[in-house]
């Protein structure tokens, strides 16, 4: 059953190579979930990462022919996400920044819903929360590296930085963490 | 001798365990305080990777709305053509009236 799996994603893939958007989009129905999860785990916004994850998927699109087939195809698209989302994230910031005074007049999108409070009692919901609420760069070592298993150096290339800055940052993001999570348990 | 029965020693392995979770040396061996320490890197490192197996799922117009981006720019060379574009350009109407019903429903 695997093989067969195999099999099917392998002809989608060559046939979306070619130019085939209905298997593209059966790729995309494929892997549309882990990738809007990655992305969501990136941004901490389920807006912005359903922004993300379409972007990501054009991207892929439009990069299709380049792809050889070095990595698995799951592999290459959370890269596409990661960068997707760093671009989104960021413009999001600059657009936040822009419209601080307009923001201050309107619901703050930032404080905890009634569902994320409600999640927030069990320490895996904490946990969420916690992570959405590190700063960008912290937050997406620490998604890369710790939730989704990367090494240092994968890590390092996907956010275009040194090595020793993805450890501090993680060294960082993982002492909040615990600081925030022990804390409010005390 | 610092708050909370912090030592210099409890902070240097404080600042170890953070990257290495099972750091062990003589002082931890015999200190609750790095110890319980410990316990915290190690259950957060493992509620991190849990958050790895997750997945949420994606909004219904994702692939809808992906589908309908496709014909807009591509270095592929494209299949759709004729009644297919028809068929797409009807299929874009369909994907703004859900996109907005979706948008609507996120923002409720
Ligand atoms: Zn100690």
């Amino acid at each position: 059953m695997a093989d067969r799996n195999v099999e099917e994603s392998a002809e989608l893939l060559d046939r979306a190579r070619q130019g085939d958007e209905g298997a593209f989009s059966e790729l995309v129905r494929h892997h549309q979930h882990e990738v809007f999860t990655l992305a969501l785990r990136l941004l901490g916004n389920y807006e912005l990462a359903a922004d993300a994850a379409q972007e990501t998927f054009i991207r892929a699109w439009r990069a299709l022919p380049r792809f050889r087939g070095d990595s698995a195809l799951s592999t290459w698209l959370h890269r596409i996400t990661v960068n997707t989302s760093w671009t989104l994230g960021r413009r999001a910031q600059r657009h936040r920044a822009s419209t601080l005074d307009e923001a201050l007049f309107m619901d703050d999108s930032s404080a905890p819903s009634p569902e994320s409070s409600a999640e927030a009692a069990d320490l895996g919901g904490r946990l969420r929360t916690a992570v959405s609420e590190l700063p960008d760069p912290q937050r997406a070592v620490v998604v890369l590296k710790d939730i989704y298993g990367w090494s240092h150096a994968e890590v390092a290339k996907a956010l275009d930085i040194s090595v020793t800055a993805a450890k501090v940052r993680l060294h960082r993001a993982r002492q909040k963490l615990k600081e925030k999570l022990w804390r409010e348990m005390e | 001798m610092a708050r909370n029965g912090m030592t210099l020693a409890c902070s240097v392995r404080s600042h170890r365990l953070v990257g290495n979770a099972d750091f062990q040396d003589a002082h931890v061996a015999s200190c609750l305080r790095c110890q319980a320490e410990a316990v915290r890197y190690r259950t957060l490192l493992r509620h991190l990777a849990e958050l790895g197996a997750e997945t949420v799922e994606a909004p219904p117009a994702i692939v809808a709305l992906v589908t309908a981006g496709l014909s807009e720019g591509s270095d592929v060379p494209k299949k759709a053509a004729g009644r297919e574009a028809a068929v797409a350009a009807a299929g874009l109407a369909a994907v703004a009236g859900a996109v907005a019903l979706w948008r609507r429903s996120l923002s409720a």
